[in-house]
């Protein structure tokens, strides 16, 4: 068991934080709504109740597609894209799709490699790709459900306040959406080229995510 | 290896859990 924890204890860390967090937002957040609620006259509802509102709903979505976007981006845009000296890039020489023995793919395959790189053939294009599919297909997911979430909310808002609801199409158009869209996208964008760059001259000793504290600043691409 | 597969399972249903969860009730209001 101990083994077990240690060799999984990063997904494990993140799981418990995630787990905690998202608790500690549901229970924030239903205190946040009722007092609203009771503010505009409204009745205060359950933790059980707000945990499958559109109001959860959209505030965890919201977080979601901007979190996989990014990553979705940073998947490809790594693959074309470089710095030089950062961490998060690789080298100059490898820009594009790298040759099939690079990739240990068809007749370069490993005994061990995946089956699906092994055979070649559609299976291969589509496994060779399967990380940026799913997560570009999370992020397009949960943007969606925060689109329609969110227009339950400005549709209420709407009604309440004596306007006339809107239709699922013209939320999409009104700036509410994309206020709440691109205010999440602006942060990641920042954070990630943050972290390209900070790479360059800033180390973190034992991390992969840095380089070796000794390496040069010109060097691209190596871990720590 | 069953730790490997355990672990991105669990991540996989988590995300497609959330999804599935947020997007019915986003659609419940039509």
């Amino acid at each position: 068991v101990r083994l077990w924890l240690k060799n999984n204890s990063l997904s494990l860390f993140f799981l418990v934080i995630f787990v905690a967090t998202l608790l500690g937002q549901s229970f924030a957040g239903q205190h946040a709504f009722n007092e609203e609620q009771l503010q505009h006259g409204g009745e205060a509802i359950s933790w059980a109740r707000y945990v499958v509102s559109s109001s959860f709903g959209e505030a965890v979505l919201e977080n979601w597609q901007s979190e996989y976007l990014q990553f979705t981006l940073f998947i490809v845009a790594t693959v074309w894209l470089i710095q030089r000296g950062s961490n998060e890039s690789k080298k100059p020489e490898d820009v594009g799709l790298e040759s099939d023995s690079q990739q240990l793919i068809g007749q370069h395959a490993q005994r061990n490699s995946p089956l699906w790189a092994k055979v070649g053939g559609w299976r291969t294009t589509l496994y060779s790709n399967s990380l940026l599919l799913l997560m570009f297909f999370i992020f397009v997911a949960s943007w969606f459900g925060q689109s329609l979430t969110a227009w339950n909310e400005y549709s209420d808002e709407q009604v309440q306040h004596g306007g006339s609801a809107v239709s699922w199409w013209e939320y999409l158009a009104r700036p509410d959406f994309w206020e709440k869209t691109l205010q999440n996208w602006q942060s990641e964008f920042l954070a990630v080229g943050t972290m390209a760059v900070f790479t360059i001259y800033l180390r973190q000793r034992g991390s992969p995510e840095s380089k070796p504290v000794g390496a040069p600043h010109s060097e691209t691409a190596s871990s720590g | 290896l069953s730790a490997m597969r355990t672990m991105f399972t669990t991540y996989l249903a988590l995300t497609l859990a959330g999804l599935g969860l947020y997007i019915a009730v986003g659609l419940a209001h039509l």
